[in-house]
């Protein structure tokens, strides 16, 4: 804009001075600074011609008109006339430039000479003029030709002047047009200009103009309320949505108080709203504060939930505030609906969990009342007719436990409570105990039961251990069961050995020589309930529900199980499940240099049910534990004030106190005992209940029924010692004998026995000479792993324990460890050998 | 005696007022200027004729100014022609100014102003003679006005004036 009043004065400037150059100009020629010269020099020569014809008047007068006088008279008017001429050209300024051409000077000269000379003659007298006369005339005849010099040359140079003049005047002109020309050139670019800006402003005018109608447009198209106040609260703007949530028209609206109008009554102070503090009811300011919730009001009085931002903006000078509202009934209604199902569903969930508690501690606690029982049973020196009850009714007993637990595990699944617990594991320790505990089962139909690595070995794994054994022993069972007189064999094998930081992912196999399952069966064989024979019911899984549960498990723990089967030939049963490696942990349970069972501790059993407490007493007394008993929690509790024990056995669900609480009130209590383990003891085996234990200040969980070997665990564990495991193994091993003795009868037990004498014999003394070499090393552990799995099946379970550490050094070429496995294994031999050639 | 008479007819002449023009007096020595055409005073035959006392003897008027055919400033004293034309109530549109030599020029009755052109009779004091231009020389004051520096204003600009007629 400035540039435009710059370039306008700037020519303003110009214009001024030019202007006034050419007025000056004008102003010039205006004045003429010359008289006509032209008839100046024209009249010089005719003034001299007057005086020549004057003179040549009276030189032929003599005879003439006039008198002589009156001639000279003449020729005296005319000789002054033709002086003044010339002396005008002498003086006057007009001619100043042209005498001082020396054209001009010089005739001048000489017209002047002529005048001077003439001059006293012309004054004299008379008589004196009148002798001169003829010499006057040729004197005057002779400037003749400088007279017309005069003329012509002034003549000339006044052409040339004029010219000049007429060249200043045409460049005067010239300037003054192309000041014109450019005044009005620049008046064209200033009109230009300002039409561009015109336009501009127009083009603004009219994008405004559209911005206004889309914001208007959008305003009236808004689902949402907005209202615009003043600072106090008079309604200035409402728009169609607005009406149509308030119920008020804009003419009803505007001018109004907003507080008036949409605010609940019992929410407005006194005098209204201050739409500037917006106090609606509540403390806050909530200008600029984002979308609060509110009531609000209608026209017809009806209260309704809204949603309102609000903000402050300056309109110019006054402040003026905007408010979206957003009428949020049916989305109130909406999230009402939706917790009231949330809530439902999580009261759904609830009462399933609930559901899933109550039936594993309910079935429970009389299993462990069964099977507790019954392993007491077993210690109380039953004959063998008797073991073999005992055994069946174990054997149901824990058939039943495992369709309980198949239950539970498939309700939990189903609930997405399924938990896949990390620990870390010992792959072949867990493929050694799964063979080992199903080498009878194997046995009794004619079965050989073995297991190995393929390909390297590596196994120590983090994984749910339990649930591995589960899906193992599930797949194990089958193959035993639809197999006689064949092979079952266990392989795990590091399938991917997870390079760049990738899970490994192992593979199991279970492999049978037994009837196989045809083609169109083996998509369904994982299906729930489907068996192949519903008649069967020998072992564990004869539900159907055996395989569904393994899938369940592998899918849960990140793997995939399938089957190949030739029928008439065998199958393949497969696991591959990824396991991230384990760190491996000192061998506990397999250590069989350890000292023998905790004994003759303080106990304090804390149980209801009469049943569940006789066996508990009972399976303590047997290792000697002395037994202080407490029938519900409070009576517990004080107990546990009265006097220091070893470990407190709590039992979980009690009357009056239960046992979490009465832990609590121990641990609290600061009694003798207060810092003693507690152990739960309980039917709940959910882990988020053996968590809770552990919070209410528990330090170890024993699951009902109780087993003996647990129970003997358990109080190893929290008193700190490592007992139990060699009398574990050893009563372990009993059973196991008994059982295959049982099963095969006592001829051939003892031909099979024998011969497994004679290979331990052979085998034993090369122990001592393992050699150096790879080959040799790995061949001789070879030899391990087989007789381990044969000494396994009669029960020499310590035996198998040695062979498996002596095929472990030996495979990882510990070759200094294995001279102290072979003679160990020399003392495990004479023993387990003793045993197996005693009569039955 | 003719003096005295003159003086009183001048004086009478003043005391009229200059609507009524006076009886002219007869010059007594060179008759320098001739006013003929429509006047009414007269004082031989049909002219009016000046002697340059009857001149001088009229209101004079001084001024200063440089010519363009004189150099540096010049004072010309003279009569004011419009006191010319009231003395010999003259009526007419135009006034035919001649010179010795025979240049004459019409000069508009309307252009003349009481204090322009003056007939000048002396120059810088002394008269003019006729090779200065004299006697008698109708000059303007042209440096006191642009308008007195035009070509029509100095070709009015009479010299070696001795004739006056006034036309219609």
């Amino acid at each position: 804009m400035w540039l435009i009043g710059f370039g306008m004065s700037a020519i303003f400037i110009l214009t001024l001075s030019l202007s006034s150059e050419v007025i000056s100009d004008l102003e010039r020629q205006r004045s003429a600074s010359s008289d006509n010269v032209q008839w100046t020099l024209t009249q010089v020569e005719v003034e001299h011609l007057s005086l020549l014809n004057a003179l040549e008047h009276h030189m032929h007068a003599p005879e003439g008109p006039l008198p002589i006088a009156a001639d000279l008279d003449e020729v005296r008017r005319q000789f002054d006339i033709f002086y003044s001429r010339v002396d005008t050209l002498r003086s006057s300024r007009l001619f100043d430039d042209l005498r001082q051409d020396p054209e001009f000077a010089e005739p001048l000269e000489a017209v002047t000479g002529f005048l001077e000379r003439t001059v006293p003659r012309i004054d004299g007298p008379d008589a004196e003029l009148e002798d001169g006369i003829v010499s006057i005339w040729e004197d005057a005849r002779t400037i003749r030709g400088d007279v017309r010099d005069l003329a012509v040359g002034g003549l000339s140079h006044f052409a040339r002047t004029a010219d000049a003049r007429r060249d200043d005047t045409a460049r005067t002109l010239a300037h003054l047009a192309a000041l014109s020309a450019g005044l009005l050139l620049a008046l064209a670019l200033v009109s230009l200009y300002l039409l561009y800006v015109n336009n501009v402003t127009r083009r603004r005018g009219d994008a405004l103009g559209r911005a206004n109608h889309r914001m208007n447009t959008i305003l009236s198209t808004s689902l949402d309320g907005v209202i615009v106040t003043d600072a106090e609260g008079r309604v200035l703007e409402f728009n169609p949505a607005a009406e149509t949530i308030f119920k008020y028209s804009l003419e009803e609206a505007r001018g109004r108080t907003i507080g008036k109008l949409i605010v609940p009554p019992d929410m407005r102070d006194a005098d209204g709203v201050d739409m500037r503090r917006m106090r609606w009811g509540g403390e806050q300011p909530i200008v600029g504060r984002g979308r609060i919730q509110l009531e609000a009001m209608r026209a017809t009085g009806e209260l309704f939930p809204a949603e309102l931002a609000l903000q402050s903006a300056h309109d110019g000078d006054e402040e003026i505030v905007i408010g979206f509202v957003r009428d949020i009934s049916k989305r109130k209604a909406n999230e009402a609906e939706l917790i009231s199902a949330r809530d439902r569903a999580l009261a759904g969930e609830k009462a399933k969990a609930d559901f899933l508690a109550v039936m594993s501690h309910e079935i429970r606690t009389p299993l462990n009342g069964l099977l507790g029982n019954l392993s007491l049973l077993k210690n109380a020196r039953p004959t063998q007719e008797q073991t073999r009850f005992i055994h069946n009714m174990e054997v149901s007993g824990q058939v039943l436990l495992n369709h309980v637990d198949t239950v539970l595990d498939i309700s939990r699944f189903e609930a997405g409570k399924l938990s896949v617990k990390r620990e870390t594991a010992d792959l072949g320790a867990l493929m050694q105990e799964i063979v080992d505990g199903q080498s009878g089962n194997a046995a009794s139909r004619g079965n050989v039961i073995e297991w190995q690595w393929v390909g390297p070995a590596r196994p120590w794994v983090t994984t749910d251990t339990q649930r591995l054994r589960q899906i193992l022993l599930n797949l194990v069972g089958n193959a035993i069961k639809f197999t006689e007189n064949g092979r079952v064999s266990l392989e795990v094998e590091v399938a991917e050995p997870g390079d760049d930081g990738e899970t490994p992912v192992y593979e199991f196999r279970v492999i049978d020589t037994g009837i196989g399952i045809a083609e169109e069966h083996l998509e369904r064989v994982f299906e729930d309930f489907h068996t192949r024979d519903a008649s069967l019911g020998r072992s564990a899984g004869g539900t159907g529900l055996g395989l569904g549960i393994a899938r369940r498990f592998a899918k849960a723990m990140g793997g995939d199980i399938g089957v190949e089967s030739t029928p008439g030939e065998g199958s393949v049963f497969w696991v591959r499940l990824p396991l991230k490696e384990g760190t491996a942990t000192a061998r506990t349970r397999r250590d069989t240099r350890t000292p023998g069972p905790v004994e003759g501790l303080e106990l304090l059993v804390v149980e209801d049910n009469p049943i569940n407490l006789e066996v508990i007493r009972n399976m303590l007394k047997i290792d000697g534990h002395r037994v202080t008993e407490a029938r519900d929690g409070k009576s517990g509790v004080e107990a546990a004030m009265a006097r220091r024990f070893d470990a407190i056995l709590m039992d979980i669900s009690m009357p009056v106190m239960d046992g979490p609480t009465a832990t609590r009130h121990i641990r609290e209590g600061g009694g003798p005992s207060s810092d003693v383990p507690i152990l739960a003891v309980s039917a709940n085996v959910l882990p988020d209940a053996v968590e809770g234990f552990r919070e209410a200040g528990m330090n170890a969980f024993l699951g009902k029924p109780i087993n003996l070997s647990a129970l003997r665990q358990a109080l190893a564990a929290v008193t700190g010692a490592e007992g139990g495991a060699a009398a574990e193994t050893e009563e372990a091993g009993e059973t196991q004998l008994a059982s295959i003795r049982a099963n095969l009868g006592e001829a051939a037990f003892a031909g099979l026995a024998a011969q497994l004498v004679e290979e331990g014999d052979a085998l034993i003394p090369r122990l001592a000479r393992p050699g150096r070499t790879e080959a040799a090393l790995n061949e001789l552990a070879a030899e391990c792993h087989k007789f381990a799995g044969s000494a396994a099946m009669f029960g020499a379970l310590e035996m198998r324990d040695v062979l498996v550490e002596f095929e472990t050094a030996a495979k990882a070429g510990e070759v200094d460890a294995l001279a102290t496995l072979a003679h160990r294994a020399k003392g495990v031999w004479s023993r387990a050998r003793e045993r197996l050639t005693r009569p039955g | 005696m003719r003096k005295l008479i003159s003086i009183l007819a001048a004086v009478a002449g003043l005391w009229a007022g200059p609507a009524l023009a006076e009886p002219l007096d007869a010059p007594q020595g060179d008759v320098v200027l001739t006013v003929s055409g429509a006047i009414t005073e007269t004082n031989s035959g049909e002219t009016a004729a000046f002697d340059m006392d009857m001149l001088k003897a009229m209101p004079a008027t001084t001024f200063e100014t440089t010519t363009v055919w004189t150099e540096g400033k010049s004072t010309f004293a003279g009569v004011v022609l419009a006191e010319i034309l009231d003395r010999l109530g003259a009526t007419g549109g135009t006034v035919v100014a001649s010179a010795i030599n025979d240049y004459s020029i019409e000069i508009p009755v309307e252009s003349i102003t009481p204090s322009a052109p003056v007939v000048a009779y002396e120059l810088d004091g002394a008269s003019m003679s006729r090779r200065q231009k004299g006697p008698l020389w109708i000059v303007y004051p042209y440096d006191s006005d642009a308008a007195f520096r035009t070509e029509v204003i100095y070709a009015r600009s009479i010299w070696q004036l001795d004739r006056l007629e006034i036309v219609q």
